[in-house]
């Protein structure tokens, strides 16, 4: 265990940095540089003005150089300088990093009961109607726009009932609708993901057993079903973590919360690169970690996949 | 070699190893269902949805780019069913016109999306230890540089526009594709029945086709029919944030992020294309569903 | 007309203290020192106007929430040329010099005196006694010089580049105890202008020896304004609170005193749907960035809609780039300047609350010439320049020549709400004339790159002008048009080099008409102006830079 648990953080390091990498070459498609944007913003400046500041910041080196210092700096501790806000890259992340690991936090764990709960309530319901409601919800929520949802009802709540602020004042309901909001959106492939598992897990015989012995619908689903149809929802939870980092940017943006999201826009517009790539060792992290996670349960749950490949990974299909 | 199981085996694949002929729509139940009227009823306004992308002068008399704007702000009424917007053009019209667009757009992200993933998401399932773990890797940078991150930077990069908001979007579902593919394909390769075919002398290529894509698609599909609305979605977000393709151009993301500053007065510059959009891509999730149901696939 | 931000911002003036010699007034300020408690009397008259229904005395105390549109992390004070940062800064620093809009005349502030050497080259400044930084140190003579120093030089150490409105600057000399003069290497008649804009505001002596990260931390700034930092939340929310002990306001300003309201919180409402909404719900006091079509809701609920002229900027326009080759004939930037229906804008996307623009200039500003004659729409004169230009129709309607199809791309940033409908509107227009717009305008990422480049033909924005038409217009690579034109620089040489007077007004008339009609670089649109929505409950007035007045603002309490 202990070495495969080596392995895996191995894997997740490299990972990080081919991220980190990767995100570097991608920035570099951008059309501009963060040194000539910052300083035009304002007014004309002569050239000289701009290859002065690109020198001091090494933006006139050549790309491999660039790389190296960067990632030199990263290795300790050093994560550069945010040209357009004048932070460091790192006080700037972690001045507004803890509003959005609450909000993106919250709705993570309540996307995941949402799901279960919706799925638990299709399947064990015996009304035919109410399971159809049930089982169309997600498709209905995967279909509603974040932004969308999350304006009408600031329109509603705050402008029209007056029950919530417009602003994010540390009240349960400004961080309680923005959480509903994003898991909402979060939990509908969830569920839908879910739902299709269990439908396969419940058309198994072995139902049918459990069934013929006597246990209770719910028993079923609890302590049978629902861990034998976790896995694929479990994987598309692991990988939410982006779908929630979007749907953290585009909420925070609708309910004027502070946050990682308006730090990703102004990052990308000014193309302040050492900011982006902050932001990116710090998603590529959270991302890692989390998925470290589903791949230790995953075998938990479906015991099938360790027992036939040993160390979780297929084997190869031709003989 | 004989794997085992917790349960009986073979359990799981009555559609597969007992009647692989079912895979073909032809059969007898197969054209019975067919006549599902729950299918048609989703299938029909999809297709005129699909009429409206495809000949969208037959279905109004006025232009997507010229208004009268004398006539901006008019609520819905006989003549502008959906009403009018700030330069007076008629928001329907925007919303028909807007469809092409809208469709070619997300479903090139769904293409690059699905081909990309089904791609490494089957050589990592079935090509071998170290194609799994070189296909994963890369899926794992693809999914912890946020998709959206990659959005922004391709359109940024490269003007809003269908083809690089298409790919940004596309770039962005391919690893959520490969990982579903795989688990599955790795869920219906253990199963005996592939087994089967193995020791039946199928060759890898046959058993991948005939068998373990067809069993597997299942979740794929769903996702499939989550992911175009998934991509319509995106659209949308990308124009709320201000990355999106430049007016007059009529898109149905565009229109609701658009029409979204009047929400407090004319509420039906959002309110009905948003309509619009939630019925569409509830509908393709249902016909998904549906045609999952039919084919037994 | 002169005195339309009269209706809002000084409603209660009365005729005889509006033209006060400078001394007398000079007078008053110190008055003001020596008697604090009498903070409020100058406002006697109360406000009593048809927007500000309720007349009386100004209430003291009680918090104030603003709204502005977006969040901004760098405050680094020279560079406050927007608003979202001018409209903060304005009452957390002062100026040696207000412009009141009223008289269209600087008045003195923190310099009690300030007079120009006949060749406009030497600025002597008499800063007033007894003001202080709010971090302790006085704001004395040595202070401005080491802030002028600052704007004029730059601060090296903290990457800041010099302040455009003080080119020319050479050094700046403490004579005697409290004055300061100003040496430039050429002359400039902008200069003591310039002295009155928020990005020239002061800040104390160790605010300027901070890093660049200091300097952009609200909370380093040390100014010596009517208010002082006590929290932020980074991006969604800045408190100031008032200091107790201010008594150094502009002359002209009704209240000489400490501002009347405790705190202002600004919060940030980047959805303009919400912003009625929450003036009428009473969220917030006071919101910028209200959109015409809600100017009529606001005022039906009783509210208040408030415009504040730009008299500090440019009218609204599509700056000119000729980088690509497609604008280089003068005719066709005229075609395209006069087939724009102005009245048409204004009737479908504007509001009453706009003046549509006459020239490049505001109508208030000084020197402003009236060009609307030459500003009519004329479609069909516009195609015949654009014919006779060798532009000729191609079979998609868009106009060619050798092969080249006149499609031009227009960039500004998202932060006004009307500039993107505007031109959503001008591209139908000019689809007429046979020209098609690429319309970029509210498309920040756009604008990043597109600022500095060339060839993006136009760039539609409004731009303060303290230090006049010149710094934004004459370098080689301004922002503006990228292109440095010798004959427009040398009205601009001439006009910074004349005294006030008769032939200075020609010399500025003449750059209007250069940019808008002559070499026709300036698409001028509407004049700036930025719709405030105000709560019924709230007072409130308005720079010549569209700033709201905190230190002169309170709330009825109902």
């Amino acid at each position: 265990m202990a070495r495969y648990l080596a392995h895996r953080v191995g894997q997740a390091i490299l990972v990080v940095w081919l991220a980190y990498t990767l995100v570097f070459l991608a920035v570099q498609l951008l059309p501009s540089d963060p040194v000539t944007i910052f300083l035009t913003a304002d007014s004309a400046v002569d050239q000289a003005a701009i290859d002065t500041m690109k020198s001091q910041y090494g933006y006139d080196q050549p790309l491999l150089v660039q790389y190296l210092n960067q990632l030199v700096g990263v290795l300790s501790g050093n994560f550069g300088y945010s040209l357009a806000s004048g932070q460091s890259v790192l006080d700037r992340i972690s001045g507004v990093a803890g509003s959005t690991v609450a909000l993106a936090g919250s709705a993570f764990i309540v996307a995941g009961l949402m799901a279960v709960i919706v799925v638990a309530a299709a399947t064990l319901t015996r009304s035919a109607i109410l399971r159809r409601v049930l089982v169309n919800l997600p498709p209905l929520l995967a279909a509603v726009p974040v932004f969308w949802l999350g304006l009408v009802l600031l329109d509603l709540l705050s402008i029209r009932w007056g029950v919530m602020s417009l602003f994010p004042d540390g009240s349960v309901l400004s961080l309680a609708i923005p959480v509903l909001v994003l898991a909402a959106v979060v939990s509908a492939p969830l569920a839908q993901v879910l739902l299709k598992s269990m439908n396969q897990v419940y058309d198994q015989p072995f139902i049918d057993v459990l069934r013929a012995k006597g246990a209770s619908r719910s028993w079923i689903f609890f302590r049978h079903a629902l861990k034998n149809a976790a896995g694929p929802a479990l994987t598309v939870m692991g990988i939410t973590v982006g779908t929630l980092f979007a749907g953290s940017v585009i909420t925070e943006t609708v309910f004027a919360r502070s946050g990682l999201g308006s730090v990703v826009l102004t990052a990308v517009t000014t193309q302040d690169v050492p900011l982006v790539q902050g932001l990116v060792l710090l998603t590529a992290s959270v991302f890692v970690v989390v998925n470290l996670v589903v791949d230790l349960l995953y075998p938990l749950l479906d015991p099938r996949i360790l027992k036939s490949n040993g160390q979780g990974a297929p084997r190869a299909l031709t003989a | 070699m004989s794997t085992t199981h917790d349960f009986p085996a073979g359990a799981p694949v009555r559609d597969g190893a007992g009647q692989p002929a079912a895979v073909a729509p032809a059969s007898p139940s197969g054209r019975r269902r067919l006549r599902n009227p729950s299918l048609w009823l989703t299938a029909l306004p999809l297709a005129v949805i699909a009429a409206w992308a495809i000949v969208p002068e037959w279905f109004t008399a006025y232009s997507p780019f010229d208004g009268v704007p004398s006539e901006n702000f008019r609520a819905p009424d006989a003549h502008h069913l959906f009403g009018t917007d700030h330069l007076g053009r008629d928001v329907f019209t925007r919303v028909v016109f807007g469809t092409r667009q809208t469709l070619l757009t997300a479903g090139l992200a769904v293409v690059i999306g699905l081909v990309a993933g089904t791609i490494i998401g089957l050589i990592a399932a079935t090509a071998g230890r170290v194609a799994d773990s070189a296909a994963m890797r890369l899926v794992d940078v693809l999914l912890a540089v946020p998709g959206f991150l990659i959005s922004l930077v391709i359109v940024t990069a490269f003007s809003p526009g269908p083809i690089s908001l298409g790919i940004g979007i596309g770039i962005a579902s391919v690893a959520s594709f490969a990982r579903v593919v795989r688990s599955e394909v790795l869920r219906v390769r253990n199963l005996d029945f592939v087994e089967a075919s193995f020791l039946n002398g199928g060759t890898y290529r046959s058993v991948v086709v005939r068998h373990i894509l067809p069993n597997a698609s299942g979740p794929v599909l769903a996702l499939l029919a989550v992911d175009l609305g998934a991509a319509i979605l995106a659209i949308s977000g990308l124009g709320f944030l201000g990355f999106g393709a430049p007016p007059p151009t009529p898109e149905w993301g565009l229109l609701i992020a658009e029409g979204r500053q009047y929400l407090g007065t004319a509420w039906w510059l959002t309110t009905l294309p948003g309509v619009v959009i939630v019925l569409t891509v509830v509908l393709l999730a249902a016909l998904g569903r549906q045609l999952l149901k039919t084919f037994r696939i | 007309m002169t005195e339309r931000i009269g209706m809002t911002s000084r409603p209660n003036r009365t005729p005889p203290r509006r033209v006060p010699a400078r001394h007398s007034l000079r007078l008053t300020a110190l008055l003001g020192i020596a008697a604090l408690a009498l903070a409020g009397c100058g406002s006697a008259a109360g406000p009593a106007t048809g927007q500000n229904p309720v007349a009386g005395e100004p209430v003291e105390g009680g918090t104030l929430v603003y709204a502005e549109v977006t969040p901004i992390n760098n405050w680094q004070t020279q560079a406050a040329r927007f608003y979202e940062k001018s409209n903060v800064l304005n009452s957390v620093l002062d100026r040696l010099t207000y412009f009141d809009a009223g008289t269209s005349e600087l008045v003195p502030w923190i310099a009690s005196e300030f007079s120009s050497s006949d060749d406009a080259t030497e600025f002597t400044f008499t800063i007033r006694p007894g003001v202080t930084f709010s971090d302790g140190s006085p704001l004395d003579a040595e202070a401005v010089k080491l802030n002028f120093d600052a704007l004029g030089l730059g601060i090296e150490a903290a990457q800041i580049q010099p302040n455009v409105d003080f080119a020319g600057y050479e050094k700046a000399e403490v004579i005697g105890e409290d004055q300061v003069r100003v040496t430039l290497t050429s002359p400039n008649a902008n200069f003591l202008r310039a002295t009155s804009s928020v990005t020239a505001g002061l800040v104390s002596p160790a605010t300027l020896k901070l890093d660049a990260a200091g300097q952009s931390a609200i909370a380093e700034i040390s100014g010596s304004g009517p208010f002082t930092f006590e929290s932020e939340q980074p991006d969604e929310e800045v408190v100031l609170a008032k200091r107790p002990d201010y008594a150094w306001a502009p002359e002209s300003a009704e209240n000489q005193g400490d501002p009347y309201l405790d705190k202002v919180v600004i919060k940030y409402l980047p959805e303009v749907a919400h912003r009625a909404g929450a003036i009428q719900s009473g969220q917030v006091d006071l919101a910028r960035g209200l959109q015409p079509l809600d100017e009529g809701t606001i005022a039906a609920s009783g509210n208040q809609v408030l415009p504040a002229q730009g008299v500090d900027l440019t009218v609204n326009m599509a700056a000119v780039r000729i980088g690509s080759g497609k604008l280089d004939d003068v005719n066709v930037r005229r075609a395209l300047q006069i087939g724009i229906d102005r009245q048409s804008l204004k009737e479908t996307v504007l509001s009453d609350s706009y003046d549509l623009a006459a020239s490049v200039l505001n109508r208030q500003a000084p020197g402003f010439t009236d060009l609307s004659a030459e500003l009519e729409y004329q479609p069909d004169k516009a195609r015949q320049l654009l014919d006779d230009a060798g532009w000729t129709v191609g079979a998609d309607g868009i106009r060619e020549k050798d092969g080249v199809a006149l499609e031009v791309t227009v960039t500004s940033s998202n932060n006004s709400v009307v500039i993107k409908p505007a031109f959503e509107l001008i591209e139908q227009q000019w689809r007429e004339i046979g020209v098609k717009l690429i319309n970029r305008a509210g498309d920040n990422t756009f604008l990043a790159t597109a600022m500095p480049d060339p060839s993006v033909e136009f760039f539609g924005t409004r731009q303060f002008i303290y230090g006049g038409l010149g710094p934004i217009f004459e370098p080689a690579n301004n922002t503006m048009t990228h292109t440095s034109d010798d004959e427009l620089n040398e009205i601009f040489a001439a006009e910074r080099a004349a005294t006030p007077g008769p032939e200075r007004d020609e010399l500025l008339a003449a750059e209007q008409h250069a940019l808008v009609v002559d070499k026709a670089y300036s698409l001028v649109l509407w004049d700036e102006v930025q719709v405030y929505g105000a709560h019924r409950d709230t007072r409130v007035e308005f720079t010549s830079g569209t700033a709201p007045v905190f230190q002169g603002a309170w709330k009825t309490g109902g």
